[in-house]
């Protein structure tokens, strides 16, 4: 673990800061990252995912690696009955369709393409007249999703839980798996586990996750006395007709309730899970995409797949204030832990956004429209021939309010902002940036860890597309 | 007598119930409106559709002809009212709960009936001549039964009856709380779209099955209609054919059946979800204003009105989470003059009497449990005696490969008292067996145990199904207890702590006996995971907040050592 007592220079906030606009800049000095000052308890993690082993190892379209299978020769449709017994039927299709099969067997492919065109008319059919219907590929979901390159990343997701030192890290070949301070648990796969998209800890439990996923949202009950060759299963699978693949998922901060949001559904799912029973949060409009719950649960952040983004309050009847923004969708929103402010990035702009929220406006004007304001200018910069900056993939900010890091979509590093919070106001200043180990390198996904009785510093996790996680205290 | 705050929250309870009543007859009304829309639908002259539809709603006729329909409905409020305002009784037998059930049901099932018929009834005034008529001039000078017009109205008391043995025959009516709470018109929308939505499909097989049952007994039930209004049947649907082959029959039967079903729906959903709004209850009682209300306290001790009793705890649950803390303060603050912390113990005595209850009688059903009464402690025993066996055996061992001799002899265990001359045994033991064989020959009749016999369990199984309060209780005290820390100054909760967390302790032990138990070869309800997990959340709330002061509050080892495992989340 690196700390920013590591460092060569201090850092000066007023030499940097404010270059344009008004706006914060990026930060400029590098942090170099190495072995010091690594807790003994942290585990050392470094996961690698199998080729063969991903979810998504069936579509190749999806999946540029290269493949190790030497391929056979086949007589045609013993190549599309095999297809159909191992992919179904639309795989079997799309094989008679080939060009190999045209070549072969022209009279297969022109059945095939007659029964494609067939499918393809009642599945329009379908979805115009349920378009929750349309099926949504990885392509979308990574789209949507907070990790970088979200289909190929050795790393999908990494949760911390909000009460005690375990860390639950998703891969791309869908098994979670456990660290805590002493030993590592169990992995924990399901058939139902496909394509993780998001995970959460359950707040006052002691080994309850959710994982969100393709199928819904699997439910585990970890034991930590269980032995390894002792079989994981899934408790319980939460599923909602035409809200699936789920998104993302939160747990109010008294594990209560359960939030969940799908790229397919318009309607945002509270569950109580102990009951098994959930509620539509209704709206008429997109579909939403993610989901932040404010540290004090009195806020609940949801974004669609467009403009439009809603903050619910809870405590008043699950009222919801409904936001837009110019252009693109939110890719990426975090609370502050005092519940006044909101920081979110867009798809389609390099600029940080902040959102206040004031209880009670002692002089309410009634002509000021409230607004997002641009705080932080995140234009690519090229410092010492390393790229920084660019369209942001993801924010993560501490549970103590001093530090920000982001993410970004094409550049390898991640960039360290601090931030002050006091009771109107936010600022924000640019700290420093981070490297992997090597070029080729870049971060997936970014979190903090929870502040409990055992941690009261804010550390960075960070995992890195080789599947290396990186630990970066503020000490 | 009741007593005052009951008497006061059955008012309020009561007002809801009349809202929801109120609620019925408008959707009631709406969604005849829907059906004449659908019945009256003109595609070719859409202006005149709308407007004889809107004139046959509002007309006099309508509401004339509504008015058997709305006394029905007000009755079945009332009977839906007082079953929610109930008390809880636990009947240890079938046939006690046969004997105080029966009247109820059988009344529940006619007035379903009634108010299917009526509905039924209603909805074919507004059908064509063909549909809306019991008799008809079939041959010369003679009337014949309209089957077209009997098949609406029994269809419409089997929807009813249907709905009551599918929601009511064996479950209670039971109200219960919804996940979130939304405002009313959001919820009221919601429950109207997904029950027209959903009531469709529920009622296409109801729907199928009848007009199989019609095709059977729907002549005799012509006939018998027909000897009462000295008409004859008309024979028109005797067969399956000729019943499927009027398309607009089923089609009308079917609609009419999904109204029925979503009418039903609608008027019990609205009693759940008025019933279930959240109450602020006052925490203390003002000084200066004598009004009669309910203080939070008073209702949590309200034991024979079960639904209060629930929105108390709801109420106390929401306090411990809400962000505001201007209630809470009252429960922290002291009493002036005096400086007595009155609020926070009366509030936290109630919340200890509700748990301590719960767990005395869910300890003594645990004893009536056959899976439970003996291996436990058994095991436990062994377990400790091996234990202490293996350490005296170590010890031996080293004291001969000291040659160290042990002086003192072991303490002889004491004789038993003989307590009864051995005349009074041997009667007392006949006595037993005597006794057994009778119970043993009366078990073996068939039938006779299952009707008169408490099931393994049974209070058990009562006890866990309504435990909604306990669950509430449970979590609103640990919300309070954990949130102190921040913002009870005087610390009046930590005083009560230890029994605080004692009480928490003592349910999860009966709770974790239950663990793996299958009572009557059945698995318990989710209820029981429900209330396990609330009391292993609020005992995790209370140690993550006062772990490192857990040393100076408990005082036995053991319940310390359970709750430092809640302290490192290491208790599953």
């Amino acid at each position: 673990m690196v700390s920013l007592n590591d460092f060569s220079s201090t850092l000066n906030p007023q030499e940097c800061q404010r270059a344009n606009n008004g706006l914060c800049a990026l930060p400029m000095l590098e942090v170099v990252s190495g072995k010091a000052g690594v807790t003994d308890y942290y585990p050392e993690i470094h996961i690698t995912c199998d080729a063969f082993n991903t979810s998504l190892g069936n579509t190749v379209d999806f999946d540029s690696r290269p493949t190790l299978l030497i391929p056979i020769s086949e007589p045609p449709l013993k190549r599309i009955i095999r297809t159909f017994f191992e992919n179904g039927i639309q795989e079997a299709i799309c094989e008679a369709r080939n060009d190999r099969t045209a070549m072969e067997s022209p009279g297969i492919k022109s059945a095939a393409d007659l029964a494609h065109r067939i499918v393809e008319a009642l599945y329009n059919i379908k979805t115009k007249i349920i378009p929750g219907l349309r099926e949504q590929g990885p392509s979308t979901i990574a789209s949507f999703s907070e990790t970088r390159d979200w289909i190929n990343s050795n790393i999908r997701c990494i949760a911390w839980h909000p009460n005690c030192f375990k860390l639950a890290i998703a891969g791309s070949d869908d098994v979670v798996r456990i660290f805590n301070d002493t030993m590592t648990l169990p992995a924990l796969k399901t058939s139902s586990q496909r394509w993780i998209t998001s995970m959460a800890w359950r707040p006052f439990t002691a080994s309850e996750l959710a994982v969100g996923c393709n199928n819904g949202i699997c439910l585990w009950t970890i034991d930590s006395t269980m032995h390894f060759n002792r079989q994981m299963v899934c408790g319980t699978v939460l599923k909602y007709p035409n809200h699936t693949p789920v998104t993302s998922i939160e747990w109010n901060p008294d594990g209560s309730l359960l939030a969940s949001a799908s790229i397919n559904s318009t309607d945002i799912l509270i569950w109580d899970v102990d009951k098994v029973a959930s509620a539509p949060l209704k709206r008429v409009g997109l579909p939403c995409s993610l989901l932040k719950w404010s540290p004090d649960g009195t806020s609940l952040f949801s974004s669609t797949v467009g403009n439009v983004f809603r903050v619910w309050a809870t405590e008043k009847k699950w009222v919801p204030d409904r936001w837009t923004i110019g252009s693109g969708s939110i890719q990426s929103a975090q609370w502050s832990p005092c519940n006044s402010f909101l920081l979110f990035v867009n798809s389609n702009e390099p600029i940080l956004y902040q959102l206040q929220f004031v209880e009670e406006q002692l002089f309410t004007n009634v002509s000021s429209t409230k607004q997002a304001l641009p705080i932080a200018d995140l234009q690519k910069v090229n410092i010492n021939g390393k790229e920084l900056g660019g369209l942001p993939q993801s924010i993560a900010w501490d549970p103590n309010g001093c530090y920000l890091a982001i993410i970004f979509k094409d550049s390898p590093n991640v960039a360290i902002f601090s931030t002050t919070i006091s009771k109107y106001n936010l600022s924000i200043s640019p700290s420093c940036y981070l490297s992997g180990s090597s070029i080729s390198d870049y971060p997936s996904y970014i979190c903090f860890q929870s502040k409990n009785s055992k941690n009261t510093n804010s550390v960075l996790t960070i995992g890195w597309s080789n599947g290396r996680v990186q630990y970066f205290s503020f000490l | 007598m009741a007593s005052t705050p009951e008497l006061e929250c059955k008012k309020i309870l009561v007002y809801r119930c009349l809202h929801a009543v109120g609620f019925s007859l408008a959707t009631q009304y709406f969604l005849l409106a829907v059906f004449l829309l659908f019945v009256n639908f003109h595609p070719l002259h859409p202006i005149s559709w709308i407007s004889s539809t809107v004139g046959l709603v509002f007309s006099f006729y309508t509401w004339f002809c509504s008015m058997p329909l709305i006394a029905a409905t007000i009755v079945y409020g009332i009977f839906l009212g007082n079953a929610h305002l109930a008390g809880r009784k636990y009947y240890s037998s079938r046939f006690s709960w046969l004997v105080a059930k029966t009247p109820k049901k059988a009344a529940f099932f006619a007035i379903h009936g009634v108010l299917g018929f009526l509905t039924a009834w209603l909805y074919s005034r507004f059908l064509g001549e063909d549909y809306r008529n019991l008799t008809f001039s079939c041959f010369e000078d003679s009337t014949c039964i309209n089957s077209r017009f009997t098949f609406i109205t029994v269809n419409g008391i089997y929807a009813g009856v249907y709905y009551f043995v599918r929601t009511f025959l064996t479950k209670d009516i039971e109200v219960e709380f919804p996940v979130i709470q939304e405002k009313r018109y959001i919820k009221i929308r919601s429950k109207l779209y997904s029950n027209l939505y959903n009531s469709l499909f529920k009622s296409l097989v109801p729907t199928l099955m009848f007009t199989l049952f019609y095709c059977i007994f729907g002549g005799l039930i012509n006939e018998r209609v027909g000897s009462i209004f000295g008409a004859k049947t008309d024979g028109e649907l005797s067969s399956l054919i000729s019943i499927f082959s009027n398309i607009r029959l089923i089609l009308y039967v079917w609609v009419l059946s999904s109204q029925i079903l979503t009418n039903m729906n609608l008027i019990n959903s609205f009693f759940s979800m008025l019933l279930t709004e959240e109450i602020q209850f006052p925490i203390e009682k003002s000084v200066h204003v004598n009004d009669g209300v309910t203080t939070l306290v008073e209702a949590l001790a309200l034991d024979r009105l079960p639904i209060a009793k629930q929105l108390a705890a709801f109420d106390l649950f929401r306090l411990s989470n809400t962000s505001v803390s201007g209630r809470r303060q009252q429960i922290f603050s002291l009493s002036s003059p005096g400086n007595h912390p009155h609020t926070w113990n009366s509030l936290s005595a109630q919340c200890l009497v509700v748990m301590n209850v719960y767990v005395d009688e869910l300890k003594n059903s645990l004893t009536k449990i056959s899976n439970l009464k003996n291996p436990i402690p058994g095991v436990q025993f062994c377990a400790d005696n091996a234990t202490l066996n293996a350490q005296k055996l170590l010890i031996r061992q080293y004291n001969q490969s000291c040659s160290i001799r042990r002086m003192m002899m072991d303490e002889p265990t004491p004789a038993p008292q003989p307590t009864v001359s051995p005349q009074e045994n041997i009667i007392e033991t006949v006595k037993k067996f005597l006794e057994q064989s009778i119970k043993n020959a009366l078990l073996a009749v068939p039938g006779l145990f299952y009707l008169f016999g408490e099931p393994d369990g049974a209070k058990t199984k009562f006890l866990i199904k309504n435990s909604q309060e306990v669950i509430l209780v449970t979590q609103g005290l640990a919300g309070i207890c954990a949130i102190s820390i921040l913002e009870d100054k005087y610390g009046v909760v930590q005083g009560e702590l230890s029994k605080i967390l004692k009480a928490l302790l003592n349910l999860k032990t009966e709770l974790d006996k239950l663990s793996n138990v299958n009572i009557n070869g059945r698995k318990l309800d989710k209820n029981y995971f429900i209330l396990k997990s609330a009391v292993k959340k609020s005992l995790y709330r209370i140690c993550t907040v006062f772990g490192d002061y857990l040393r100076d509050i408990i005082e036995e080892p053991e319940d310390l050592r359970n709750l430092l495992c809640f302290v490192s989340y290491q208790e599953g």
